[in-house]
C-alpha cells in the first residue's frame, strides 16, 4: 500500500524493462522527467551453475527495483508484425482514424484473434507511428508466464521496437542513413534498421548455430576449429544475411544506406565477428557500449541492448501488446493507486486546512482575549490619567490662586526705608500715596522744603532723586515744582518751597510654597 | 449504457465519492460556519485594535505627575488652606483686623468695608487638594484702614501686613504728615478662611 502510494505520488514514473537471456537477465531503468523518458542505470544478474533462467526472474521479483515500477518485457513471435506510418501534418481526430483504419488492416493480417497497438512518436503534427500486431495467445501465454514467476507484467512491446528505440541514445544518422542494429541470441539473430525517429525495418536471422561458439569455425579465430559443425560457410551465411537484408532495404525498399551496424548480443566473440563484418561489409561496425557515446547506456554489455531499447519506449500505451483484460485490470489497479493517493492528499490538505483553520481561529481568539485583558490594564490607566488629569487641573487652580494671593507686591517698609535714607534734612514729606495698576505699582511723593535759596533747593531735590533712583525699589519718572496752593503768596509761604516727584516702586515676588518660610524673595530681594 | 472507465470499475466508484466528499468538505469547512468564525474573529480583532488606536492616541499625552509637581501642589495646597483668619462674624472680623493695627501711638482706627458684603460672598475661592476630596475656601473682604500712628509704629504695622503669614495683603497705601505722627491709610485684601468638612 505504502509503495503502492508512494509510486502515485511519484512525480518521476519509473520503468524497469527486462531481458531474460541463456547467460543471464538483464535490466535498465528509465524514468519520466522534465525532458521526457530518460535512462537512467541498467545492470545484469548472471545466470550461476545449475540454475534455469526462470530463477533470475524469481530473484528479481519482489526486489525494490521492481517495486513500484513499471515492468517491461520484450516480445518476439515469427507472426508478430510490424508497419511503420509516417503521417503527414493532420488533425488529431484524422490522425486517429487513419491510424486506426491501418492497424485494424494489421490486425487482419495475423487472423482472428490478433493483439494490436501502435505509439506515435508526436501527439502532433508530421511524424512517424509504429503498428504492431501480435497473436492474442501468444501475448496471453507470455503474460501468464511472467505472472506465474512472480513478476507483474505491466507492458508487453516488441523486441523490434525495443532495438528500434536505440535511436534515442545512438548517435543521430544523417538524412536517409540508416543505423543497423543486430542482436545476436544463442539461436537466432534480429537485424533492425533505424533512422532517426527509430525502427524502420526489422528481420529475423535464423541462426543454425550456437551463438557463443559463432566463429570457433572462422579463419585466424583463437579458439580451436571445428570443421565439421562449425565450418567458414557459417559466418559467410551471416555476413551474407546481413548484406541481403540491407541490399532489399535499400534497394527494394528505398529507404535509405545503411552507413553503420551495431552489433549487440550474449555472444562471447562479437568482437571476432565485429573484425569479420568490417572486412566483409565495408561500413563502420560498433559493439553496442561503444557506440553509445554519453550517458548510463555509455559503454554497456552488448547484451543489455533490448532491454535499454525497451527501457526508452514511448510511454502512450498504445504499443502495449498486453491482452486488454490484464491492461484493463492493470488500469483499473493503477486508477485506484491514483484515486486512493489523491484521496489521502486530499483528505490530508483537508486535515492541514482544518488544522490551520482552528489554529487561526485559536490564536485570534487568544489574541482577543489578550487584548481585553490589555483592555482592562488599561481602562485602569485610564483611570490614572483621569485621575492625573483631575490633580493636574486642581495642581494648576491651586498655584493661579497662590498667583494671586501671594502676588508681587513693593516692599512696603523697604521702600519706606530707602526714602528715609535718600530724604535730605531740609526735606519733608507731606504726602505719599502708593497705589497699583496692574502689576505696576506708581507712587506720588509730595515734598516740602524749606530754605532761602530757590537754587539749593532744587538742587537737593536733584540729588534726593538721584539718591533714590539708585535704590533698587524706586525708579524716578518726573520731578516737578509744586506751585502755590490757590490764596497763598510767595511772601504767605515764607521760605517753603513744594514739589511732586512720580516714581514707580518695583514690587517682590512673594516666596514660593517650596521655598519655605523664608519670607519675600525674588527680583526685590536686595531691598535692604 | 457505455463501457465504464476503469478508473470507476472495482471499488474505485466509493473512492471517487469519498474523494468527491472530502473535497467538498474542505470546501464547506472555509465557506461555511468555520470559516465564517474566522471572519468574525479577524473582524473583531481588527475592531478591537482599532479601539486600542484610538486611545492611545487619546491618552498618550496623559503623562504621569512627577514627584515634584505633586510635592509643590500638596505644599501650595496647604498653605492655603492655613492661610486666612478663621472668622465667623463681622465684629470677630473687625476684631481680628483691629488687632493687626495695634499699636502704642494708634489713634482713630478706622476699618471700614470698601465694597458692599453681597459681593465680597460671591468671590469666595475654592480649592481642592490635588487628590481626595479636601478643599479649602478662602473670602477676599476688601476693606480700608485709617489711623494716626508715629512713624515707628506705622512702619512696624507695614512689616507685619507685609509678612508671608499674614492675612492681608495692601492693595493701597497713602500718608500723610500729620505731626507729630503720621495719618495713614491703607486699603487692603483681608482673606478669611471658612470651614470645609473633609
Amino acid at each position: 500500500m505504502r509503495d503502492s502510494l508512494l509510486e502515485s505520488l511519484s512525480l518521476f514514473r519509473r520503468r524497469v524493462a527486462i531481458d531474460l537471456r541463456e547467460e543471464g537477465l538483464y535490466w535498465a531503468e528509465s524514468s519520466w522527467g522534465a525532458k521526457g523518458r530518460r535512462l537512467r542505470r541498467w545492470g545484469c544478474i548472471d545466470r550461476g551453475d545449475g540454475e534455469v533462467p526462470d530463477q533470475l526472474v524469481q530473484q528479481l521479483a519482489g526486489t525494490p527495483l521492481i517495486r513500484g515500477a513499471e515492468v517491461v518485457i520484450p516480445l518476439q513471435h515469427p507472426e508478430l508484425r510490424i508497419r511503420r506510418l509516417d503521417l503527414p501534418p493532420l488533425h488529431a481526430r484524422e490522425a486517429r482514424r487513419v491510424v486506426s483504419r491501418r492497424v485494424r488492416e494489421l490486425g487482419d493480417e495475423i487472423g482472428e484473434g490478433a493483439n494490436c497497438g501502435f505509439a506515435r512518436s508526436r501527439r502532433k503534427g508530421a511524424g512517424p507511428v509504429w503498428l504492431v500486431a501480435s497473436p492474442q495467445q501468444f501475448c496471453e501465454f507470455e503474460e501468464q508466464r511472467w505472472k506465474s514467476l512472480g513478476l507483474p507484467v505491466h507492458r508487453l512491446a516488441s523486441l523490434h521496437l525495443a532495438l528500434g528505440n536505440l535511436s534515442r541514445v545512438l548517435p543521430r544518422p544523417e538524412a536517409r542513413e540508416l543505423v543497423a542494429v543486430f542482436d545476436m541470441s544463442a539461436h537466432h539473430g534480429t537485424c533492425v534498421l533505424l533512422d532517426a525517429e527509430g525502427w524502420v525495418f526489422g528481420r529475423d536471422v535464423p541462426l543454425k548455430f550456437a551463438g557463443d561458439h559463432l566463429l570457433h569455425s572462422i579463419p585466424g579465430g583463437e579458439l580451436e576449429l571445428d570443421p565439421l559443425e562449425r565450418g567458414l560457410d557459417q559466418a559467410a551465411r551471416l555476413t551474407n544475411e546481413l548484406h541481403r537484408t540491407f541490399h532489399y532495404a535499400e534497394t527494394e525498399l528505398h529507404l535509405g544506406t545503411v552507413t553503420r551496424l551495431v552489433l549487440s548480443g550474449e555472444s562471447e566473440d562479437l568482437l571476432s565477428l565485429r573484425s569479420l563484418l568490417l572486412e566483409k561489409l565495408g561500413i563502420e561496425v560498433l559493439l553496442l557500449g561503444d557506440a553509445i557515446p554519453e550517458g548510463p547506456g555509455a559503454g554497456a554489455h552488448p547484451a543489455a541492448a533490448v532491454a535499454l531499447g525497451l527501457a526508452l519506449g514511448l510511454d502512450q500505451g498504445g504499443e502495449n501488446l498486453l491482452p486488454v483484460p490484464a491492461r484493463r485490470a492493470l488500469a483499473r489497479k493503477r486508477a485506484r493507486q491514483h484515486l486512493t493517493a489523491s484521496a489521502a492528499l486530499t483528505g490530508a490538505l483537508l486535515l492541514s486546512a482544518a488544522s490551520y483553520l482552528g489554529s487561526t481561529l485559536s490564536a485570534l481568539q487568544e489574541e482577543i482575549a489578550s487584548f481585553d485583558a490589555t483592555w482592562e490594564s488599561r481602562a485602569a490607566v485610564r483611570r490614572r490619567a483621569e485621575t492625573a488629569a483631575s490633580a493636574r487641573a486642581r495642581g494648576g487652580r491651586i498655584e493661579e490662586v497662590i498667583g494671586s494671593i501671594w502676588r508681587p507686591v513693593p516692599s512696603w517698609t523697604g521702600a519706606l526705608e530707602a526714602l528715609g535714607l535718600s530724604l535730605p534734612d531740609d526735606a519733608l514729606v507731606e504726602r505719599l500715596i502708593i497705589d497699583h495698576e496692574g502689576t505696576r505699582w506708581n507712587a506720588t511723593l509730595h515734598l516740602e522744603f524749606r530754605g532761602e535759596d530757590v537754587a539749593e533747593a532744587a538742587q537737593s531735590i536733584s540729588r534726593f532723586t538721584t539718591d533714590l533712583g539708585e535704590s533698587p525699589l524706586w525708579v524716578v519718572r518726573s520731578l516737578e515744582r509744586e506751585p502755590l496752593p490757590p490764596g497763598l503768596s510767595e511772601e504767605d509761604s515764607g521760605s517753603r518751597m513744594r514739589f511732586r516727584v512720580v516714581a514707580e516702586v518695583a514690587p517682590v515676588s512673594p516666596a514660593t510654597p517650596a521655598a519655605g518660610e523664608g519670607g519675600p524673595s525674588g527680583p526685590g530681594d536686595s531691598h535692604g | 449504457m457505455g463501457e465504464r472507465p476503469p478508473f470507476l470499475e472495482g471499488g474505485n466508484l466509493a473512492l471517487v465519492i469519498f474523494l468527491t466528499l472530502l473535497t467538498l468538505g474542505g470546501g464547506l469547512l472555509w465557506v461555511g460556519p468555520e470559516g465564517k468564525r474566522l471572519e468574525e474573529a479577524r473582524a473583531e480583532l481588527a475592531e478591537r485594535l482599532e479601539r486600542g488606536a484610538a486611545w492611545h492616541a487619546q491618552h498618550a499625552s496623559a503623562a504621569p505627575i512627577s514627584a515634584p509637581e505633586r510635592e509643590r501642589w500638596d505644599q501650595g495646597f496647604e498653605r492655603l488652606r492655613d492661610h486666612g483668619a478663621s472668622v465667623e462674624s463681622e465684629p470677630a472680623l473687625m476684631a481680628v483686623v483691629a488687632s493687626a493695627f495695634r499699636g502704642a501711638s494708634v489713634r482713630n482706627l478706622e476699618v471700614t468695608h470698601r465694597s458692599p458684603p453681597e459681593t465680597e460672598e460671591d468671590a469666595l475661592v475654592r480649592v481642592q487638594a490635588p487628590e481626595g476630596e479636601e478643599a479649602a475656601e478662602l473670602r477676599p473682604v476688601s476693606l480700608r484702614v485709617g489711623f494716626d500712628a508715629s512713624y515707628a509704629d506705622a512702619s512696624r504695622i507695614l512689616s507685619g501686613l507685609e509678612s508671608e503669614s499674614s492675612p492681608a495683603s495692601i492693595e493701597r497705601l497713602e500718608m500723610h504728615r500729620d505731626f507729630p505722627g503720621v495719618r495713614v491709610e491703607i486699603d487692603l485684601v483681608f482673606w478669611t478662611r471658612e470651614e470645609v468638612a473633609s
